[in-house]
């Protein structure tokens, strides 16, 4: 057994025990770098240890574009209604699953022939922010695959039979989310959490009303409007020479020339002004979901590793934290717990998620927010802050094994801005963090007197 | 650069009777070995990532449950996670977390397996607790308590889906003799009634080195790592006997129908056939058949990465505007298991409609060959599949293993060449043989709003 008698001392001179090979760690000696002249940059990171490569990456068109935010009827949204009256909610998306109805020559059937025969995968998708895509090759498809990624974000056609086959889907999957407890939780949660007319209070994937609403128009408008190079990124990483990587996306996209309005920035998303409750009933259902939380820091925050530690050590560390220990190893209450910062390029929500009986939704609560009290008032142990910081710093390998992993943590610098080395600092920067720094990040972001709390259930 | 740990030992072929394993198989860095108390063992080096993945297989899964019962493997799985002596369940997790290490577990129809990915310096750990938790997990009464409540809550949890409760009573019909017919979690009744007594008892019975594989992919090297497997497991002792199943299912002469009312607006149809074992020859024209229906599978048991749009049943239902969804599957098994076709609907579409269009694309695949070109797509899918799978060491462990349960390793080597052999007459042959009414099981899920 090893020892346990660890003080805050030795924290501050913890040994690098990194497994982190640093030859191998994508930084900006090994990942190759260029910006197209309509401002679309290119990652490219070479790894010959399997025949296969990933392109990764995002444009900047995003639910925030869908001004007005809400849903129909919410009096917010029928106030600025846009010129036809209609909202917008899961336009973003919507557009995004029909890029790849038709593009350029092709017909949605010669796309997916063109994909599938070839045993590639490409997907396109419409989240907060930015517009995500993704795509998957044996590297002698490669070139195909940027061209045809080319195609469908740049030329797409929207044909109008193919919409509705998409919206017939797009309204299945809705209805789908009617019926699941933890879908509803979320979308109460964020209800609950963001003020009128904040794009986070809203659905990325719409509602019915908007799903019925939506025409080609708008989906032509947006796309003309919103869908640009600028800022863009690619990431490729695979069994492919940077240069050659480089060139493919050159061929492909240096020639788009299009300008997408500034956005404005984000409306606040201030503290909530006391903790708020709602239900939603589900009868049938067996077990409800829950979430309990409030708007969360930013991924660009400076404290960012310190809210990932403090967050890692309440409902992440081994079987969920702090929180899986009280409420499922030592009570049984539920199967699973977690606690969970989502905040991306905005303050996106912290929350504590579970799925717990009927019955025993206030006991959890309880802890729920007992376990918040604590991380404020009272300084983690030196052991739990470093076995967090090991967890943190041994498992990169892990994150960087394949090149999804390694394609998903380029595209998560360029996003974030965190410069290209952050990788190679992320084990200082991780250890660097004391007792005193978590309990200060808790007590800054950590508000278990103004919670929002969303159950859905029976 | 991979080394060729078959060299090697053939160069070391003089010491080698000192070692306490036998080498079964050793090829393409591959190699599988029997420890004397039976532990079967299964290494690939790769020495891509500095990383290695540790599969620890049981030959125990709800195929081993009786009547009263159902739920145990899984229940054991838990209870594996909360300690032995050396290690309490919170030291086991401290331990693995804190080198940045992945673990979990997982029970099925045909096995439990735990796993541990972690930085390669670091996988003696992984074997230190397996080897520990194969023979001296505790099993205390207030952990068996807890882990009732636990898994209650999975249960209620897995409940709350539509396709769970769908699934569950599909399978209860397609088997009415075998095991296979109840699900993995168990059945509520049991769950509340089972004893630690009869936990402790099932551990007992299947946790033991001649029941197990241990599977190991990533940078180490075979020879050494070897050595140190042994020196861990090479002194458990072996079960005297474990008990075979003997179930075997009679024959279904005709259509089985399952309509299961629930809450949601969305309908739901579920067609399971009685399909072949892993080793039968009709399993792989059984894949092909699939990968032309529904698309190919995906080689991850992360999930898969494929679209299956241009697949025959995506085209028929899902273009037509019948359903939103389609998905199929054949799972590599022991005994005769399922060959499953699924479909969610779309709002407002006919249930009857739509299966009537699924029967006709069956008749169709029976009535005439599939193309060259089908046949071709479903070959190239899959090795994509196998190279995307191939990258993870985690994920090769897993197939490493898996592969020994319902055959063995030769078989998931020689996959791509079988399925590269099927012709389009076996095609054909196995939808006419398999794909018929009298060995279909029909369950819809009505949502009642």
């Amino acid at each position: 057994m090893r020892s346990t008698k660890h003080n805050t001392h030795r924290v501050a001179r913890l040994a690098p025990r990194a497994q982190v090979r640093y030859s191998s760690v994508p930084c900006a000696a090994n990942i190759a770098q260029a910006e197209l002249s309509n401002g679309l940059r290119v990652f490219a990171y070479e790894n010959f240890a399997s025949p296969s490569v990933v392109v990764r990456g995002y444009l900047v068109a995003g639910a925030c574009d869908e001004a007005p935010a809400g849903p129909p009827g919410s009096p917010e949204v029928d106030a600025g209604a846009n010129h036809a009256g209609v909202n917008r909610a899961g336009l973003a998306a919507f557009v995004a699953d029909c890029l790849m109805r038709g593009a350029g020559s092709l017909s949605y059937e010669q796309i997916f022939q063109q994909i599938e025969s070839i045993g590639a995968h490409l997907d396109v998708s419409g989240g907060m922010h930015t517009t995500g895509f993704y795509a998957k090759s044996l590297v002698e498809d490669l070139p195909f695959m940027v061209d045809l990624l080319s195609t469908v974000l740049i030329h797409p056609t929207f044909p109008s039979e193919e919409i509705e086959r998409e919206r017939g889907e797009w309204l299945t999957t809705l209805q789908e989310r009617a019926n699941s407890a933890s879908a509803m939780a979320g979308l109460i949660f964020n209800e609950l959490c963001y003020p009128a007319g904040h794009p986070y209070r809203y659905s990325i994937e719409g509602y019915p009303e908007t799903a019925r609403a939506l025409t080609r128009d708008d989906l032509v408008a947006f796309h003309r409007t919103y869908f640009s190079p600028q800022d863009m990124v690619i990431v490729i990483v695979g069994a492919v020479k940077a240069e050659d990587a480089h060139a493919l996306v050159e061929r492909a996209f240096g020639a788009w020339r299009a300008n997408r309005p500034a956005r404005p920035p984000l409306p606040a998303a201030p503290k909530l002004q006391a903790s708020i409750r709602r239900h939603h009933a589900m009868p049938g259902k067996a077990q409800t979901s829950l979430m309990v939380g409030h708007p969360g820091p930013s991924r660009r925050d400076p404290d960012w590793i310190k809210l990932a530690l403090m967050n890692s050590i309440l409902g992440q560390f081994g079987m969920y934290g702090r929180l899986g220990q009280r409420v499922r190893k030592e009570r049984g209450l539920v199967y699973a717990i977690g606690s969970y910062l989502e905040g991306g390029l905005g303050p996106g929500p912290w929350h504590i998620s579970a799925g717990v009986h009927p019955d025993l939704v206030d006991r959890v609560i309880e802890i729920c927010l007992a376990e918040m009290r604590r991380l404020r008032e009272r300084k983690v142990r030196p052991q739990e802050l470093q076995d967090n910081q090991f967890y943190f710093i041994g498992s990169l390998p892990l994150r960087m094994e394949t090149n999804d992993g390694i394609a998903g943590q380029i595209v998560h610098m360029a996003r974030y801005e965190l410069g290209l080395d952050y990788l190679l600092h992320y084990p200082d920067r991780v250890r660097a963090v004391t007792p005193a720094d978590i309990q200060a990040v808790a007590c800054t972001w950590l508000d278990p007197d103004h919670v929002a709390v969303a159950t859905a259930g029976p | 650069m991979e080394r060729a740990p078959v060299n090697r030992l053939r160069s070391k072929a003089v010491s080698r009777r000192r070692r306490p394993w036998r080498i079964v198989t050793a090829f393409d860095h591959y190699i599988k070995a029997v420890l004397p108390n039976g532990l079967t063992i299964v290494l690939r080096e790769n020495h891509a990532a500095p990383v290695a993945s540790l599969w620890i297989w049981y030959r125990v899964g709800s195929r081993n449950e009786h009547p009263g019962m159902t739920g145990a493997a899984h229940w054991v799985e838990h209870l594996l996670f909360k300690g032995t002596p050396r290690y309490t369940e919170s030291e086991m997790d401290r331990l693995i977390s804190r080198e940045g290490g992945a673990r979990n577990g997982m029970t099925w129809i045909d096995w439990t397996t735990y796993y541990e990915t972690l930085p390669a310096d670091k996988i003696d750990l992984a074997l230190d607790i397996e080897a520990d938790r194969m023979v001296n997990a505790l099993i205390e009464p207030a952990d068996v308590r807890n882990e009732r409540a636990v898994i209650l809550n999975e249960r209620r949890g897995a409940e709350n889906s539509p396709t769970f409760r769908l699934f569950e009573e599909v399978q209860a019909a397609a088997f009415k003799v075998h095991p296979y017919g109840h699900e993995v979690i168990g059945y509520l009744c049991d769950l509340e009634s089972m004893t630690r007594d009869e936990l402790l008892s099932f551990y007992r019975t299947y946790y033991a080195p001649n029941n197990a594989v241990l599977a190991l992919a990533g940078d180490f090297e075979a020879e050494d790592m070897l050595a140190r497997i042994a020196r861990r497991f090479g002194r458990l002792k072996p079960a005297m006997r474990i008990p075979r199943v003997s179930a075997v299912e009679p024959d279904q002469t005709g259509e089985r129908r399952v309509i299961v009312k629930g809450e949601g607006a969305t309908n739901y149809v579920l067609l399971a056939f009685r399909s072949v074992p892993a080793t039968h020859p009709d399993f792989f024209p059984l894949v092909a058949l699939d990968s032309v229906l529904c698309g190919a599978s995906g080689l991850s048991f992360t999930g898969a990465v494929a679209t299956n749009r241009t697949s025959r049943l995506s085209q028929a239902l899902v273009d037509t505007g019948l359903a939103a969804d389609v998905a199929g599957g054949v799972s590599p098994t022991i005994d005769p298991y399922l060959y499953i076709l699924f479909a969610t609907l779309q709002p407002g579409s006919d249930i009857d409609a739509l299966e009537r269009a699924l029967w006709a694309e069956l008749d169709r695949v029976r009535r005439r060959p599939v193309s060259q070109d089908e046949l071709d797509k479903a070959i190239k899918q899959t090795k994509a599949q196998f190279v995307f799978g191939a990258e993870s060491v985690t994920n090769q462990a897993f197939w490493l293993g898996f592969s020994e349960m319902c055959a063995d390793y030769g078989w998931f080597y020689t996959y791509l060449d079988r399925l590269s052999a099927v012709t389009l007459q076996d095609v054909q042959r196995v939808a006419n043989t398999y794909l018929s009414r009298d060995r279909a099981t029909v369950g819809y899920y009505l949502g009642q709003g």
